[in-house]
């Protein structure tokens, strides 16, 4: 980063916009490789064409709507949403911040004027963003195209994806406390596999939690995964912003108290780091 | 894990070493010195993953968490919606087991599979045609996924403690996760060849694999018309998963040599298509070491 805006010290308010910078500047980078992102989204296609196959083969048996309080078209639309907030998350094997931490540029990178964290952070907020506004994109058109439009409400999409952004940066709170695992650990993998598998199915990724049978929805609703996956995405298809700011509050709890473990693991991981030479 | 130079405990378990006493023994045919070869290499492999316990753990388990999270959530799907297209909860079991497990085998024993085009556009190919063995199954068994027996692992507990099969219908499984192995490193081989036409292939080879493992892990009849045609042809997702539950739930020989023939049928493919693929390949002259 050569930005002069980088080279300013000062407390709080310069920090965040240094982070600010950053994000920009991923984002901006993000563009470079549209192409490269678009054929990723290949597998969000394919999601999206094998639910509406399964979804309308189980409507020639059961009524949907009936089982499950949302149209076959809302359980679509509803899924490109969830699925754009999963497919829009760093590769599960590893971050950047484990692939700092196992091959030591964390060394190099603590030297930069800018606390590694809020790099970090600001470097992968700009990427999760850019990921997911152009899943969400192709999640729509593929949506439009197998299943039709459904009404969006303009408060409650607005509100989804306020709600989102703030899950990010939870979500990112998290995702770093499993990677500075890595100074003790030589490989997260299965962390974070187990993480975001748990945010796929007690999130409600593929289904609403109205589809799950009761005792796993009273498991779900007792769990924080929902808020960060089910709560934002049926804001989305519904046409009310019902429960945004229960959601945003619980949501804000997550990020607070994941600070703890972040900041904690990441001070005690630094005792780790020896460098020497150049 | 061992350095290149390093002559101690690495040189002992040398897989290729190994392989080359066992080549030398009078009277052992060629049967038995793949299959020391192959052995050799399992536990190179594994002793390799083993350097790093708590991770090698966490993985395998991670792994069994994973593929048990999609059957909880086809457990909760049959708890809500009884019967898709004449499929009931076992028939999803059974199909998640097959696949769950055949993906296991084919990637605990060919763990480069889904790495060789990347290792093709990066000419490291140089490493397997300079060495004695032919260079294709080299490269597949030259490295072990480490969360893989976690696969094989949840394909074996869910299918006993689920499907409780009897004596004739665990032989069945076993028969259908070696053919599901077998269809599933061929794909793998022939998505992943593209590289000696296409170039950097990675991305490629990534999206078939995805698109094959999710056609395969959902109820075949869901899929109708040109899709299902697929499934049976270029994407041969079907004979992954709808085979397999066909042969579950009405037995038939002819099914069963069917699916026996095809497996064969795909392995021998995928080897031709690699070795035309080869004699494109041009050696990066590259100085590589083994990892």
């Amino acid at each position: 980063m050569t930005s002069p805006d980088l080279k300013e010290l000062g407390g709080p308010f310069a920090l965040l916009k240094k982070v600010l910078v950053i994000s920009r500047a991923t984002l901006a980078s993000q563009f470079a490789y549209v192409g490269e992102q678009v054929v990723r989204t290949t597998f969000l296609v394919l999601i999206l064409y094998i639910f509406t196959q399964l979804w309308n083969a189980t409507d020639r048996f059961q009524d949907v709507r009936e089982a499950t309080g949302f149209s076959i078209p809302q359980l679509i639309w509803y899924l490109a949403f969830t699925e754009s907030i999963i497919m829009s998350a760093a590769g599960i094997r590893g971050t950047s911040v484990d692939h700092d931490v196992r091959t030591g540029d964390l060394a190099y990178r603590l030297t930069k004027p800018i606390p590694y964290p809020c790099f970090q952070f600001g470097s992968d907020l700009g990427t999760r963003v850019f990921r997911f506004f152009l899943n969400l994109a192709v999640g729509i058109g593929v949506s439009l195209a197998v299943v039709g439009p459904i009404p969006l409400a303009p408060l409650a999409v607005l509100a989804a994806i306020s709600l989102t952004l703030l899950v990010f940066v939870v979500d990112w709170i998290w995702v770093f406390s499993i990677s500075v695992l890595s100074f003790w650990i030589e490989d997260t993998f299965g962390i974070h596999l187990l993480y975001r598998r748990l945010l796929m199915l007690l999130g409600g990724m593929l289904l609403p939690l109205e589809a799950y049978p009761d005792w796993l929805r009273s498991v779900c609703e007792r769990l924080p995964f929902a808020y960060m996956v089910y709560h934002p995405s049926r804001l989305f298809v519904l046409d009310r912003p019902d429960g945004f700011l229960h959601a945003v509050g619980v949501v804000l709890i997550l990020g607070i108290v994941g600070l703890i473990p972040a900041l904690l693991l990441y001070r005690l991981g630094l005792r780790q780091v020896s460098a020497q030479g150049g | 894990m061992a350095g290149p130079t390093d002559t101690g405990p690495a040189s002992r378990t040398d897989p290729a070493s190994h392989a080359g006493h066992v080549s030398r023994t009078e009277g052992v045919g060629r049967f038995t010195v793949w299959a020391g070869f192959l052995l050799a290499y399992v536990r190179a492999n594994l002793q390799s993953a083993l350097e790093y316990r708590i991770s090698f753990a966490t993985q395998v388990f991670a792994m069994m968490l994973n593929d048990a999270m999609w059957l909880v959530f086809w457990l909760a799907y049959f708890d809500k919606f009884q019967v898709v297209e004449g499929w009931g909860r076992n028939d999803i079991v059974t199909l998640w087991a097959v696949v769950a497990c055949g993906f296991g085998v084919a990637t605990t024993f060919c763990g480069n599979l889904f790495r060789i085009a990347g290792i093709i556009v990066r000419g490291e190919l140089d490493i397997y045609l300079a060495l004695p063995k032919p260079p294709l199954p080299h490269l597949l068994i030259s490295r072990m996924s480490v969360s893989a027996p976690g696969d094989v692992l949840f394909g074996l507990a869910g299918f006993l403690w689920i499907v409780r099969p009897d004596v004739p219908e665990v032989l069945l499984f076993v028969t259908c996760v070696l053919t599901s192995a077998s269809i599933l490193t061929a794909c793998g081989i022939v998505s992943q060849s593209l590289a000696f036409w296409l170039g950097n292939a990675e991305a490629v080879g990534e999206q078939f694999s995805n698109a094959l493992i999710s056609f395969s892990t959902y109820p075949t009849p869901i899929f109708r018309g040109a899709v299902k045609l697929a499934m049976f042809t270029i994407l041969p997702a079907g004979f992954l998963a709808y085979v397999p539950v066909r042969l579950f739930q009405d037995f038939s020989w002819w099914l069963l040599f069917g699916l026996l023939a095809v497996a064969a049928g795909s392995l021998v493919l995928s080897t031709f298509v690699f070795r035309r693929g080869l004699k494109r390949y041009e050696s990066g002259n590259l100085v590589l070491i083994r990892e």
